[in-house]
């Protein structure tokens, strides 16, 4: 090997930084505000919840702005990591064909750049909290945590996703029905407590439940998450990720042939 | 149609070009490439079931690469030829790893660069410094080392002032600069090119070339490179493959696979034909070049002038002609006119003089000149002319309608010229017609022409009947009509009807026309068998064996159209040449390079000397 050039995880990693700070820029080109929209979208998304939900349905959450705004950026990472990861191996077609390079960083770096936008999120959620005086407490130490188990979920997802949308392109529209089912299954702007008893035995598997549930014991309700709700998140984050890994890479060798 | 291509084995000569002494860095073994084409449209569920019901998910199979073996060595620079779509940039890709074959084994030994589609990865609305460092990544480049070689790429791709600008506002020239940079910016221990140098400008290619030239030889790189282009890899490659839809046609040096290439690769024709032709590519007996010598000037009135100059040189010319240069048929009746009239043809514009035409009209200084003015024809020509020679010449102007018009009117000037007496009278007693356009025999008459067989031209219905009453009444027996069309079928039926022996001579591929052309002219001319020069004309420079007769007729010659794209005429042109009755001491090629090159100067050469034993 010549000094020049490396192989493996060094090398894969300088190319999701690049691709993520390619992206970061490309999102932002041209837009008079630029990262703020990162913090802007989320408030706005939230006035206008908010202002929808209180004036229908009168949920009696308290700090019911913060209750939302947890449960939709939390939510948003999860599925747009998974949504980008899906397009990113189509998308990067021409690369594919023509310069050898290893497959997973296109999901990986996808789900990295939601992460990225997320943590720009928080900023947003931070003003909240102010805004509505919150007391930050110390659970909030757990969020790098929980940001790992969503990370590891959406990337498994979105590898398993990815890989068969190269196969069939069907996935990418059942995808968009499937996430906004799973969008109003999740607790984001209702209470838990106007759900059916059936419908909360099936909340017990739905992992967005647990990850947005986790978020709002840290920051607003300042519970401390036992070490089996951790767990319970840990295995969702490992099975899905083994089971996306494994569909990646059993197909990879075929996408050249059908993107 | 096109014909099948042939793809059987021409020969295989990786045993002999292969060192033992030396390390294999690139090693195909036995590779084929399927591709399942129907898989390519099944992109929804719904197809995907169907096609499976129907059991068509495996069957549709297009085999891009088959039993393919080449083995590449340290230092060498080995190229790929062939046609568009035989596989070439499938096995770069197999071999770059971007693609897995379906059988067979590739072994690399040593880094890999890549230089697969330029700019594949460039993020169009990034500026160029981004794409520097993105595309770097992507070709696995550290950080520390892009920063420490900016400077050099930016300088290489020539693309300072524009830094910072986004790359959808470059030239796809500068994008190409830049993604070669970046791509040859490491020294690699094998590096593929796949056809990058066609692209950018003529000092851009110089410039890539030069830094493989440089990789090569300061560095040891081996290189595997595809091109279209058989003179880059004579030029830059020791060894080489030929192949074509898949299959292996040749390999060996870079020299001799690609004057094969060039030779063959791409021309229509049978395996017979092919195999002909190859072993004279193969052959290495003299190609005769010293003997050999190609007319081409700058335009068709160059070439004109450089004959009569030519002609010039050895005997005096007292009266000229002047034709139009723009139609064929114009030129064919002057070329008659001239044979009969012991005159020389020279060419003109319709609105003006050419300069050639000029230079050699006073060189000449004819005491008699005849001016066919072509319809609509500009006066300035003519007072050109009266100004460009002697002032006590004589001028006829000749002006007529229809080119019909003027092969009457010739025909009767050229009697009235001679008192009814032809230098070569037997040539008197037959004629040649064509329509508007000349077919493919007209060339192997143009010297028949060239000594004053008399030319008629048919393009009106309403003008059989009086071109045949003038060839009734000068005592022509037998008509060689060249061409096709109802016009001349109509005249021949007509002229068969009158009780004349028509040959008919319907434009069809080179090498039957040759073929007929001759057997009529060994029949009823007895014309060629004393020479000693061959004329070659290309199909496309019919122009230019009318210009080159004259000279052709003069020594009694042979003139061929070869069509060099067509292995059969090429084949056929090599047959006729080798089965010539006299030795032949001197050949023309009629045309520049695009006519006629190097390759093909080197089949029809060593013809010749086999011919001469």
């Amino acid at each position: 090997m010549s000094e020049h050039t490396q192989t493996g995880l060094k090398r894969d990693w300088f190319t999701i930084k690049s691709l993520v700070s390619r992206d970061f820029k490309l999102k932002y080109r041209r837009s008079v505000l630029g990262v703020a929209w990162s913090v802007l979208n989320p408030l706005l998304m939230m006035c206008v919840l908010t202002a929808v939900f209180s004036t229908f349905f009168r949920f009696q959450i308290e700090y019911y702005p913060f209750y939302l705004i947890l449960g939709n950026t939390l939510f948003a990472l999860a599925m747009d990591a998974a949504d980008s990861a899906m397009y990113s191996i189509i998308d990067s077609e021409s690369l594919i064909k023509k310069i050898r390079v290893n497959k997973i960083i296109f999901p990986i770096e996808k789900v990295l750049f939601q992460l990225v936008n997320f943590i720009t999120s928080l900023i947003a959620i931070v003003i909240v909290m102010i805004f509505l005086q919150i007391p930050p407490t110390f659970n909030l130490v757990l969020l790098p945590l929980l940001l790992a188990y969503v990370t590891i979920f959406s990337l498994g997802l979105g590898l398993a996703l990815s890989a068969l949308a190269v196969f069939f392109r069907d996935v990418l529209h059942i995808w968009s029905v499937v996430r906004m089912a799973w969008m109003y299954a999740t607790p984001l702007f209702y209470p838990t407590d106007i759900l059916p008893e059936w419908m909360m035995t099936f909340e017990a598997f739905n992992p967005l439940y647990h990850f947005v549930t986790y978020f709002r014991d840290i920051a607003l309700w300042g519970n401390t998450p036992g070490l089996g709700e951790n767990l319970i998140c840990l295995a969702f984050a490992v099975v899905t990720f083994a089971v996306g890994f494994i569909i990646f890479r059993k197909t990879q060798n075929k996408f050249i042939l059908y993107v | 149609m096109s014909q099948q291509v042939i793809t059987t084995l021409l020969s295989d000569k990786s045993a002999e070009i292969y060192d033992p002494a030396v390390p294999t860095m690139i090693d195909v073994s036995h590779v084929t490439m399927d591709f399942n084409s129907a898989s390519q449209q099944l992109n929804s569920l719904k197809e995907y079931f169907i096609a499976a019901a129907k059991r068509e998910l495996m069957f549709k199979r297009f085999r891009a690469l088959d039993d393919i073996s080449l083995t590449v060595q340290k230092g060498d620079v080995f190229g790929i030829l062939g046609t568009n779509g035989s596989g070439k940039s499938t096995l770069l890709k197999i071999v770059s790893g971007v693609l897995d074959p379906t059988e067979g084994i590739v072994a690399i030994n040593g880094n890999i660069a890549p230089l697969i589609e330029l700019g594949a990865g460039f993020d169009y609305e990034l500026t160029a410094r981004e794409n520097i460092y993105l595309n770097g990544a992507l070709l696995g480049y550290p950080k520390p080392f892009i920063d420490e070689h900016f400077d050099a790429i930016v300088d290489f791709a020539e693309i300072r002032p524009f830094l910072d600008m986004p790359l959808k506002n470059y030239s796809s020239g500068m994008v190409s600069r830049i993604a070669f940079a970046i791509a040859t910016i490491i020294v690699p221990e094998i590096l593929i090119v796949d056809e990058v140098l066609s692209v950018g400008d003529f000092m851009f290619q110089q410039k890539c070339e030069k830094r493989i030239q440089k990789l090569i030889h300061e560095h040891g790189t081996t290189v595997l490179i595809v091109s279209h282009s058989s003179d880059q890899i004579e030029r830059l490659c020791n060894k080489a493959i030929w192949i074509e839809k898949g299959h292996v046609r040749m390999v060996g040096t870079a020299r001799e696979v690609s004057q094969a290439y060039q030779a063959l690769g791409g021309h229509e024709g049978s395996p017979e034909a092919e195999r002909k032709i190859f072993e004279y590519v193969a052959n290495d007996t003299p190609p005769l070049l010293d003997i050999s010598e190609t007319v081409a000037g700058a335009d068709h009135y160059d070439t004109n002038a450089a004959v009569v100059g030519k002609m010039q040189a050895t005997e005096h010319f007292s009266k000229v002609i002047i034709a139009w240069g723009e139609s064929l048929s114009a030129q064919m009746a002057a070329l008659s006119l001239a044979g009969n009239i012991g005159g020389i043809v020279l060419l003109t514009d319709r609105d003006h003089l050419p300069h050639a035409t000029l230079t050699m009209l006073a060189a000449i200084g004819p005491q008699q000149v005849w001016y066919l003015a072509p319809p609509n024809a500009d006066n300035q020509v003519l007072s050109s002319l009266r100004a460009a020679i002697p002032r006590s010449s004589s001028v006829e102007t000749i002006d007529y309608e229809s080119i019909d018009d003027l092969t009457a009117k010739i025909s009767i000037l050229a009697g009235k010229v001679t008192g009814g007496l032809t230098p070569q009278e037997c040539e008197r007693t037959f004629a040649v017609v064509t329509g508007e356009a000349l077919g493919s025999a007209s060339a192997t008459f143009a010297p028949l022409i060239a000594r004053g067989c008399p030319y008629f031209a048919i393009t009106k219905e309403e003008l059989i009947g009086r071109t045949l009453e003038h060839i009734s009444e000068s005592g022509i027996e037998r008509v060689v009509i060249l061409g096709q069309g109802s016009l001349l079928t109509a005249f021949a039926e007509k002229a068969a009807g009158d009780g004349l022996q028509v040959t008919h001579l319907e434009d069809k591929r080179c090498d039957e026309d040759n073929d007929a052309a001759l057997r009529w002219l060994a029949e009823f001319a007895d014309a060629g068998n004393k020479s000693a020069g061959l004329y070659l004309c290309a199909r496309e420079g019919v122009v230019d064996a009318l210009s080159v007769a004259p000279l052709a007729a003069s020594d009694n010659g042979l003139m061929l159209m070869v069509d060099h794209n067509d292995m059969e005429s090429m084949g056929r042109a090599v047959d006729i040449i080798e089965q010539y009755p006299t030795p032949i001491d001197r050949i023309t090629y009629l045309g520049s390079d695009v006519c006629f090159n190097n390759i093909d100067k080197m089949i029809i050469g060593r013809a010749v000397g086999r011919r001469n034993g």
